[in-house]
């Protein structure tokens, strides 16, 4: 492709740029370097600096300033921190940290300052936020009343998470957090929503396979990606969430809803650790500072339902919390457990047995609950939590079935059923009128004659059964009109059911 | 010395001040510190003396310090010295100087002013810069002045932790980091 320079036009661009930013006369107020080492520089001067504020030196180094002491200032360094020098000067910008938001996310890849790292040019924007703000007040939310499906059944159906509600994905390493907070986004492509996925301290492989099976299943249409890896300063990581938030809280400002995932808050707790203890902050318990849990509670309190008067959007947030050895009662997992809505409980011992998602439904909870399903979808999970719970009570006697009588071994056969239906592959987002038509089939018993080496057939059969056959098109036309369980809605799921399953029953 | 030798002479200075205040013996330390500062800066022998190390207990290092500056100073400043020989910190002696007189004019509202200017300037542009900071902050002012050819035209004047740059160095300067860092919020 040829391009035609034209030196005029070169010129008045050029003249453009820098009457922009030229200015003769600069005055700032300023500090010089003391010391600097492990990403904090401490500063003499900056008498009238204020707490984060952002500070920036000579070479473009920004600085947030941290620890407002006697006479020394406390800068974290939020670039490199080997182009800072003793000697160098850090000026006052008299702003917090502000990055860009709206429709120029969209689809991008971004660090925690928005700058941009998928070589797509740079992000330009006409608005900007403060990664700092306030939560809505009381007066200007709203009770959660709308769903947010996530597209995986058995979070759909045993812990129901609403617009604006904040529900805690919780697990040891590789139990499938991650995988439960990507399908969610997968299945936003035409719930409107914008999501937000902020990936602190993780490898940049793994962030990159995930933009990649995001880009390939089409979802970075409406999803923007916030990265702070392993190899950025802990300050950047301390900001990322934040940034996540930001980005978001401008479509939840304007009547749109939105859906950050923070991947994860142990990692963002570390940095901060990390952070803190450079800055000689005194260390409470476990070396992290006093304010470890303001630092999430204020992150998360940012998500909310807003009222009808302020434009009822919304903003939802899924942290993600790693354990160790399933241990729950540790500091930060009690932090986050506090401050949320509910938590999804990831188990190794169930993800081990092929129970993936592995969520345990015993500890597993939404604080919005029914308020957040539609209401088919209520009628046909109501019961389902009661039968998990006698299933899980009844498993140790399955060694010895041939001694239990035949209501036990039913209660068995149907547990066991709903355990299997309760199973999903990863990346594989059901939407929710699918959803009702297999958690109806196995609370009502319509897979016992179905053998186990013949379920996982028989569920794709019927989840195609609802797409393609007549019975199934009258089922989905006439769930999205009214979707509730009334008697012509059961008769056309029955049939729906029935057609699909018969051929896989033992005859 | 350390990176961390300001931060201490800082400690070091901020202790030795509110001392002095406590005491009431603020000029006279302030005096002593003059009297320091000279005799560091006329004794070679001085200074090659306190960057060795001196090993001993809390009872040899008094007797260092006594036998090199015996009863002349006061007690704030003998104090002083006797903590910075026990922890081998003698060779910032220059740096807690250097910070206590910080220290004093801030609290005397003694202004610092430094002026750079690309070409030499007249003694009337002097007077002017110095009324106009009087009228800001105070008759009190210590006044440097240097000629940087490096600004290549203008001038700039720093105030404490403030600094007016009119220079056209930082003018392009400045046009150089935006160009190079367009969009860009921070």
């Amino acid at each position: 492709m040829n391009i035609q320079l034209k030196p005029d036009e070169i010129s008045a661009l050029l003249r453009r740029q820098m009457q922009s930013i030229d200015c003769p006369i600069d005055v700032m107020e300023f500090g010089t370097v003391l010391s600097v080492g492990d990403g904090i520089a401490r500063v003499d001067g900056l008498s009238n600096v204020m707490f984060n504020e952002l500070l920036e030196s000579e070479n473009g180094v920004a600085g947030l300033a941290l620890n407002l002491e006697e006479d020394v200032v406390g800068v974290a360094i939020l670039d490199d921190d080997t182009l800072v020098r003793e000697g160098d000067i850090f000026k006052r910008t008299q702003r917090v940290v502000s990055v860009p938001v709206g429709e120029a996310l969209v689809g991008r890849v971004v660090d925690a300052l928005g700058r941009p790292l998928d070589g797509k040019g740079p992000v330009i924007s006409e608005f900007t936020l403060p990664v700092e703000a306030f939560s809505p007040s009381i007066i200007e939310r709203k009770n959660v009343c709308e769903p947010m499906q996530t597209g995986v059944l058995a979070v759909d159906a045993l812990t129901p998470i609403g617009r604006g509600q904040r529900e805690l994905i919780i697990g040891d390493r590789k139990t499938g957090k991650t995988t439960l907070a990507i399908d969610s986004i997968l299945n936003q492509a035409t719930s409107g929503v914008h999501c937000f996925y902020v990936a602190v301290g993780q490898k940049l492989s793994t962030v990159a396979s995930l933009h990649q099976l995001l880009e390939a299943r089409g979802a970075m249409a409406y999803t923007t990606i916030v990265v702070a890896n392993a190899s950025e300063p802990a300050p950047l990581q301390y900001l990322a969430p934040y940034t996540g938030c930001a980005m978001a809280e401008y479509w939840r400002d304007r009547g749109g809803h939105s859906l950050v995932i923070y991947d994860d808050l142990t990692k963002h707790a570390q940095a901060y650790r990390q952070m803190s203890l450079l800055l000689r902050r005194p260390p409470g318990r476990e070396a992290f500072p006093g304010d470890i849990f303001y630092l999430h509670s204020r992150l998360l309190e940012r998500a909310a339902k807003m009222s009808d008067e302020k434009g009822g959007g919304s903003l939802t947030a899924l942290p993600i919390v790693e354990t160790l050895a399933n241990d729950i009662s540790a500091y930060i997992p009690t932090n986050v457990i506090s401050i949320t809505d509910g938590q999804i409980f990831l188990e190794s011992g169930l993800f081990h047995t092929g129970q993936r998602p592995a969520i345990n439904p015993g500890i597993s909870v939404s604080r919005v609950g029914g308020d957040a399903q539609v209401k088919a979808m209520k009628q046909v999970a109501g019961p389902l939590r009661m039968q998990l719970a006698q299933y899980r009570e009844l498993e140790a006697f399955m060694r010895f079935s041939s001694d239990l009588d035949a209501s036990t071994l039913e209660q068995l056969a149907v547990g066991r059923s709903l355990m299997r239906v309760l199973r999903q592959l990863p990346n594989n987002p059901v939407p929710v009128h699918k959803q009702v038509a297999a958690l109806y089939a196995g609370s009502n018993k319509f897979f016992a004659q179905v053998p186990d080496n013949r379920f996982v057939d028989a569920m794709r059969a019927l989840y195609e059964s609802v797409d393609n056959s007549e019975d199934g098109c009258a089922y989905t036309a006439r769930f999205n009109a009214n979707p509730a369980m009334d008697g012509e809605l059961k008769q056309l799921v029955e049939r729906v059911i029935e057609s699909a399953l018969n051929p896989y029953k033992n005859q | 010395m350390t990176d961390n030798d300001a931060i201490y002479a800082r400690a070091y200075s901020r202790a030795l001040y509110r001392s002095a205040v406590e005491r009431q013996e603020l000029d006279a330390v302030v005096a002593d510190m003059k009297a320091l500062d000279a005799q560091w800066k006329g004794s070679v022998e001085l200074r090659r003396f306190c960057k060795m190390h001196h090993p001993g207990n809390t009872r040899s290092h008094e007797l260092l310090v006594d036998g090199l500056w015996g009863n002349s100073f006061t007690a704030p400043v003998l104090v002083l010295l006797r903590t910075l020989s026990h922890r081998d910190q003698l060779e910032i002696i220059p740096l807690v100087i250097q910070q206590f007189q910080i220290r004093d004019d801030h609290e005397q509202h003694c202004t610092h002013v430094a002026l750079a200017f690309a070409l030499q300037p007249t003694e009337e542009t002097l007077e002017q810069i110095r009324e106009r900071v009087a009228e800001a902050r105070g008759p009190l002012m210590r006044m440097q002045v240097e000629v940087d050819a490096d600004l290549i035209a203008g001038f700039m004047i720093t105030l404490d932790d403030h600094r007016i740059d009119a220079s056209l160095a930082g003018r392009l300067k400045r046009l150089r980091m935006g160009l190079r860092n367009p969009g860009m919020t921070v």
